[in-house]
């Protein structure tokens, strides 16, 4: 590609026609500076809490600070990166492409969406900066939230706001693909990142009304005095935790379906073969959307709700690991006699793989109701969710990032140093989190900020909490690596050759390296399935070595 | 790509309204009428009936293609399930899972142990 040619990123100039653009490529990239900088927010917050918990005692926050970080931490990290990053990202920037869309079914609507999200994004940090520091922790639990100060309205009106970008693009993306696939892109021939996203934006458009709905029950207890949570005013504290966790169950499979759509296409890809069970894979998207509906009590077991639906619950939460497993077995399916190419998407693949099943897994273990007894509100959970939130739904997206980078900016990244930052933050992760299991199955509990008390029955706390915050600092350095050679790439990086992976999804054979504004100069007409690599060989060779 | 819309005839948009407005009477005249245990099922069976009516006929779900259809069949399933499961809580609360307090014999004194 030359720098003259026209593409996406040139057809119109200055911020003027970023701000009210409607192609779908640019919004993803205004979703991409969006959600980095949140991301860097809320990596710098981890950094505090981490650090204050290196060593016992009081180090660099009181306990009333360190309430207000972590709270902090979890709403910009769940709310404003985690949820909205891969749909915002690169839903936006490849599934238009992938499907042989011009554009999105409704582009306004995808430019609104992103506008609700930094409008909601903007409550929050003023709400912040100007009205007060909230200190109930991500979830906003009933009464302490209700009893809190008026600065948890605000944030949860930013809540409520942002949940309406979620809503606008599901309804985008359902639309899309049932309606603007080109001639010959069967439903069987979707590729498997296009399947989760669209099992994801059911699950947005479904669940996203009733964490908004929540924030207004909260709200209108809190203005208006009306029981709905409130004991005192005749309400159900535990009422609050079914409505709250309604949604935000089923939030973490709109974090973690996208995450599994890219490893699909990573391990197809990278491994050089069809992508094994392929209509399982799609299928169990759709399963895990539809199941991760009827788990939400499991977050309830000592809330305090009768034994019975705990029981229920239970059960059904060991269901979803019917199709999370299938969808791991396939992974390593499709590797098996595969060509497999450990170029840095691939390792952030495998790196999925890796943590996502000791997620999953111990998530099973959580979901036993006698273990969740003792483990409840330990770091043990803060290990599990970080397991599945981050070395799942986060190293998905890296991994997506570095896939999609030439298709998005043209360039290549340093290969030498993407496969060290991926080292650095494999080892800096497991330092971070794996020593949180044995801290959570001592019974450490999380949200305090001085762990002193407990040294003298398990002094091994000390080097646990020093081993994870060491390990938090090299997963920092990892991290801000890719930064580095994500923006030198953009400047000095060399130019992309037009299908780099030598992967057969439409994004990669039927568009330019860097699209055009219109993303294909012809219809495209789709006569092959998405990994069909012995029929894709024909029509633009065999795969290079670089 | 074009595509026609179901025109739904006056008379048949005329006996609907009709029908909601006698069953807005009747929510009126059952809301005044204490009949137990029956006043919640009896407001959501009106209620309800009249929420169909409106989906069917003035929503035109009923013409339209089936997949609106199963899409707004799929969020009633979704209320339906979440109503069902948290009563599962609220209304099983402390009915498992919690067994009456051990009633403890004193010990005589000549048995050699302190009473409890």
């Amino acid at each position: 590609m030359s720098d003259t040619s026209h593409n996406y990123l040139n057809a119109k100039k200055g911020l003027w026609s970023w701000l009210t653009t409607t192609d779908h490529k640019r919004i993803g990239i205004l979703y991409a500076i969006a959600c980095g900088a949140f991301f860097l927010l809320g990596g710098i917050l981890a950094t505090f809490v981490r650090t204050e918990l290196g060593a016992p005692g009081e180090t660099i926050l009181g306990q009333d600070e360190y309430n207000q970080v972590f709270t902090l931490h979890g709403v910009v990290m769940v709310f404003l990166v985690i949820i909205p990053a891969i749909p915002g990202i690169l839903g936006n920037f490849v599934l238009p492409l992938q499907v042989g869309a011009n554009d999105v079914a409704f582009p306004r609507l995808n430019l609104a969406s992103w506008y609700l999200f930094m409008a909601g994004a903007l409550m929050a940090v003023c709400g912040w900066l100007f009205v007060g520091k909230v200190d109930t922790g991500w979830t906003f639990y009933t009464p302490y939230s209700s009893g809190a100060s008026n600065a948890v309205l605000w944030l949860t009106s930013a809540v409520f706001v942002a949940g309406f970008a979620s809503i606008f693009t599901g309804l985008n993306f359902i639309v899309t693909v049932h309606k603007m696939r080109a001639p010959g892109m069967t439903w069987n021939r979707l590729p498997l990142f296009t399947w989760a996203i669209y099992a994801t934006a059911i699950v947005q458009v479904l669940a996203t009304p009733v964490i908004g709905i929540t924030m207004v029950l909260l709200f209108l207890e809190k203005l208006l005095h009306i029981g709905i949570f409130d004991p005192a005013l005749g309400g159900d504290p535990v009422l609050f935790q079914h409505f709250f966790w309604f949604y935000s169950h089923p939030a973490v499979y709109i974090m973690i379906l996208p995450a599994m759509g890219i490893i699909s296409d990573l391990m197809g890809t990278f491994s050089r073969q069809h992508v094994s069970g392929y209509t399982f894979i799609a299928l169990s998207s759709v399963a895990i959307a539809f199941l991760g509906f009827l788990v939400w009590g499991h977050h309830m077991f000592v809330s305090g709700q009768s034994a019975l639906s705990s029981i229920i619950f239970s059960m059904l939460t060991f269901l979803i690991g019917i199709p999370t497993g299938i969808k791991v077995f396939n992974w390593v399916a499709t590797m098996y006699k595969g060509s497999v190419w450990l170029k840095t998407p691939m390792l952030y693949a495998l790196m999925f793989l890796f943590l996502f099943t000791i997620g999953g897994l111990t998530g099973i273990m959580v979901g036993v109701l006698a273990v969740d007894v003792h483990l409840h509100d330990t770091y043990f959970v803060v290990a599990h969710f970080h397991y599945v939130m981050m070395g799942g739904a986060l190293i998905g997206l890296i991994g997506g990032l570095h896939y999609w980078w030439p298709k998005m900016t043209g360039r290549m990244y340093n290969e030498k140093a993407g496969v060290i930052a991926a080292i650095l933050v494999f080892i800096g992760f497991n330092l971070t989190f794996f020593t949180q299991f044995f801290l959570g199955s001592k019974g450490m509990p999380r949200r305090y900020h001085d762990y002193s008390e407990f040294l003298e029955t398990f002094p091994e706390f000390a080097a646990l909490n020093m081993t994870s915050t060491i390990g938090s600092y090299i997963l920092g350095v990892g991290l801000v690596m890719i930064l580095i050679y994500a923006l030198y790439s953009l400047v000095r990086g060399p130019r992309a050759t037009a299908n780099p992976w030598g992967a057969c999804t439409l994004e990669w054979t039927h568009t330019e390296t860097v699209p055009d504004e219109h993303n294909f100069h012809d219809t495209p007409l789709v006569t092959r399935g998405p990994y069909d690599y012995h029929l894709a060989d024909d029509v633009f060779g065999p795969k290079k070595e670089s | 790509m074009a595509h026609s819309h179901h025109i739904i005839p006056i008379r048949i948009l005329t006996v609907v309204f009709v029908v909601l407005l006698a069953l807005t009477v009747i929510t009126v005249i059952t809301a005044r009428i204490d009949l137990g245990v029956l006043n919640v099922p009896l407001a959501l069976t009106i209620a309800t009936s009249k929420a169909i009516l409106v989906a069917l006929i003035f929503m035109a779900l009923k013409y339209d293609n089936k997949v609106n259809l199963l899409a707004v069949a799929l969020g009633v399933i979704f209320v339906v399930v979440f109503l069902a499961l948290t009563f599962a809580d609220t209304e099983f609360r402390g009915s498992m899972g919690i067994t009456e307090p051990a009633i403890v014999e004193p010990v005589p004194e000549s048995s050699g142990y302190d009473s409890p």
